[in-house]
């Protein structure tokens, strides 16, 4: 691990900053990430599912929850090697497993999993490898530069894990054919014997995704805290910053500022040199006196080796002379970072175009897009044409719609009509034409119970044919008052009403009416059939 | 190194390059400070709607009930919608949630959001929070400038308000400037500076390791060598003509 290859910008940031730090580490090496996990974490958690869900899900919710450091130790050994500019390989992680998994396993289940700080004591742990006074020593030190950090972070993270595993839950429901519905809690069966089991499923599975999602965010801005801390209290960015700076000064071996306290390798008049050493290597090695004698043959080699310096220096070595001064201290120059090819891709948004340059004009730029226009053209004169013909196929299937509409009356079109009330026939076939007088004639025979059943039928049947009103057949007697009392239409109300309580009490209570009561019922009998009609007619 | 030095660094710094090649750089907030401010809100909004639902039960009586929850009704929806976006199109930028944390709401350049913008991305958190809030977490989560949907369509980001200033306690070695003898890149120059700004928090025994990093600036050995440094970053601060 080079501290000096550091991937990332490190310095004293606040306690946000830091973490979102984390959060951008994490997010650079996301899929690296995903996949160390789902090789490593998943797999576990498959065998903890099938092994433990056969006693309770309960129990295996705790063992994931207990679990979930391990995660943090995954995250946390291609986090830091990210850091410093090692890419991490699949087989090297899972090589690594079987040791972070036995490695202080209590530890990692107990105080890893109970501190409220613990994604900023990971790190202690994992890459100081303290144990002990040192790291409880150490954690309490980085307490007090982020540990309230760390703690919010762990709250704010197990609320973002029920979010993400709600989430997923709408979304797969979203995703899903209406018809399925994945949890329906209107369902029967739902409310059956595996209630507690589908839900404990449910709940693991979808607190396992959360977490998988959501961890790995936690344990980089613990990470992150954790570096902040140290950057802070150690000047971490300082000494990369030195050793960078170190490194890149004695590679150059020469100040390009001449200062007299500063020690030179080289005389003055060679120092001169270096402004020319820095143009070209060939007319260096020209111009330098003492390897004049072998000018013509270096040229050669130069030119052969396409004028790379590195070749040239070995030709050099090849011919078994020593070299000089100038030709050791061009290489070194020219080995330098300055004289590196540096290939840099960078991406650029194309300019936003205005809105007229969309216009299929924008085409005829370009050659074969004529073709392509005319076809596009072709295209959309068929795609319109098919519409039309759907159109017009749709509205022939339909057209029944149409005759209905056009041939029949609105009277049919009105819903089929009712035939049945509790159970009694109310359609006007099975009713006499002179309700009253059959009325009558059951009640002198002393069925009281077939004239008061007319009389309520006949009633029904009338209104069913010359209201509005809609009755069903589940209706009840209360039921049909009830609808004929919301009708505004209905001015028989008070006959209907004291009808419906007479034969209520007839064929519930069994209490025979009064004979001067049903007489009077007869004589104002108001739903006569011939009226009716009459008025229709007229009214027509 | 070449390598390494070559590739941009991760950093939670965001440059935006504004006319005339001028340079600045949003302090782009990320997703667990933008939760915590929203969790705020949040719970202010269930306390405004509780204040705002015993006025107007203390009003039912007065006005009649058809009238007190047809005003409930208008206050809440006043309260839902325009809390994030009168709040945001205001002149701090920032929810109450938001203050509290420190962020607030720009576009992408770093200058104040439009109304518009303000808007737009305040219509997207119905979609973002409540129908799909998997979408809108793992958006904030995995983009560069921490931007979900509703960021993303608006053009805004959400920034930190204020620097924090981090503790810092200088060295003070009364030495006199003296130059480093290199040429020097300007990050070198910083972390020269730097040294000298923060060096007070650190151990004696520890400044020295640090200047030992630095052995081919500077002669002496630890305590000789932290004072050259400190004159160093003396010169490299002083005024020059």
């Amino acid at each position: 691990m080079k501290l000096e290859n550091v991937t990332a910008e490190v310095r004293p940031r606040g306690r946000w900053e830091s973490i979102d730090f984390g959060c951008a580490l994490v997010r650079e090496s996301y899929g690296m990430i995903v996949k160390t996990l789902l090789m490593t974490i998943v797999p576990l958690w498959l065998v903890l599912w099938l092994v433990l869900g056969e006693i309770s899900f309960a129990l295996v919710f705790l063992a994931y929850w207990l679990t979930l450091p391990f995660v943090g130790r995954v995250v946390l050994y291609v986090l830091s090697r990210k850091l410093f500019g090692e890419e991490v390989r699949v087989w090297e992680v899972l090589k690594q497993w079987p040791k972070m998994l036995v490695r202080r396993f209590f530890h990692a289940i107990l105080f890893g999993r109970f501190l409220p700080s613990r994604s900023l004591a990971l790190p202690v742990s994992e890459l100081e490898n303290l144990k002990g006074k040192d790291y409880s020593a150490r954690v309490s030190l980085l307490d007090r530069n982020g540990g309230d950090g760390a703690a919010q972070t762990a709250m704010i993270g197990w609320l973002l894990i029920c979010i993400a595993g709600v989430g997923l839950l709408i979304l797969l429901n979203l995703l899903m054919p209406f018809s399925i519905e994945i949890i329906s809690f209107e369902d029967d069966a739902f409310w059956g014997d595996e209630t507690g089991a589908l839900i404990g499923k449910w709940t693991v599975a979808l607190y396992a995704f959360g977490a998988l999602l959501i961890e790995p965010f936690c344990v980089g801005a613990g990470f992150a805290m954790y570096v902040n801390s140290r950057t802070i209290t150690e000047g971490w960015d300082i000494e990369l910053a030195f050793k960078r700076m170190s490194s890149r000064l004695e590679r150059r071996q020469s100040p390009v500022l001449q200062l007299p306290k500063q020690k030179s390798t080289l005389s003055d008049t060679k120092s001169l040199l270096v402004p020319f050493l820095l143009l070209a290597a060939s007319f260096l090695m020209t111009s330098s006196p003492m390897a004049s004698a072998e000018n013509a043959e270096t040229t050669e080699r130069l030119e052969k080796s396409s004028q790379q310096l590195e070749s040239l220096a070995l030709s050099v070595d090849g011919t078994k002379q020593p070299m000089t001064e100038s030709q050791k201290l061009a290489r070194e120059v020219y080995s330098g970072e300055e004289f590196q090819v540096h290939a840099e891709m960078v991406k650029e948004r194309a300019p936003r175009e205005t809105s007229s340059s969309w216009s299929w004009g924008g085409f005829d730029d370009f050659g074969g897009m004529a073709i392509l226009k005319a076809i596009f053209g072709v295209a959309v004169y068929v795609a319109i044409g098919a519409f039309v013909l759907f159109v017009v196929f749709l509205l022939v299937k339909n057209n029944y719609l149409f005759q209905r509409r056009t041939k029949q009356s609105s009277q049919n079109l009105k819903k089929k009509r009712v035939e049945s009330v509790m159970g009694m026939n109310v359609t006007s076939e099975s009713l006499p034409d002179d309700i009253v007088k059959a009325a009558l004639e059951a009640w002198s025979q002393g069925e009281a119970k077939l004239a008061l059943s007319l009389l309520y039928r006949g009633a029904i049947s009338w209104c069913a044919d010359h209201t509005s009103v809609e009755f069903a057949n589940s209706d009840t007697e209360q039921d049909c008052m009830r609808k004929l009392e919301s009708l505004e239409e209905f001015h028989q109300q008070n006959y209907f009403n004291e009808l419906t309580m007479l034969w209520m009490s007839l064929a519930y209570g069994r209490q025979i009416p009064e004979d001067v009561s049903l007489r009077q019922l007869c004589s104002t009998w108001p739903f006569s059939n011939k009226d009716k009609r009459e008025e229709g007619g007229a009214s027509l | 190194m070449a390598r390494v030095s070559n590739q941009p660094k991760i950093d939670t710094l965001q440059s935006v390059e504004l006319s005339e090649g001028v340079e600045i750089q949003l302090r782009i907030a990320g997703v667990f400070a933008r939760s915590l401010a929203y969790l705020l809100d949040l719970v202010f909004i269930i306390i405004a709607a509780s204040v705002l639902g015993f006025i107007v039960g203390v009003m039912d009586s007065f006005v009649g009930s058809n009238y007190a929850m047809g005003l409930y009704g208008l206050l809440m929806f006043i309260l839902t919608w325009g809390y994030f976006f009168l709040m945001e199109s205001g002149k701090k930028g920032a929810t109450f949630g938001k203050r509290i944390v420190g962020l607030r709401v720009v576009n992408t350049s770093g200058g104040i959001a439009q109304r518009g913008q303000v808007f737009t991305r305040n219509l997207f958190r119905f979609v973002e929070l409540v129908i799909m809030p998997l979408i809108g977490l793992c958006c904030t989560m995995m983009t560069k400038r921490f931007q979900r949907a509703g960021d993303l369509v608006a053009g805004t980001v959400v920034v930190y308000a204020e620097t924090d200033v981090q503790p810092s306690v200088a060295l003070n070695s009364g030495r006199e400037p003296r130059p480093p003898g290199w040429k020097l890149l300007r990050e070198e120059q910083a972390a020269i500076v730097a040294f000298r700004e923060r060096g007070g928090l650190w151990s004696g025994a520890r400044q020295a390791e640090l200047a030992s990093h630095a052995q081919v600036l500077v002669k002496g050995e630890s305590s000789e060598a932290v004072t050259e440094l400190v004159g160093m970053a003396e010169w490299l601060t002083a005024k020059k003509d």
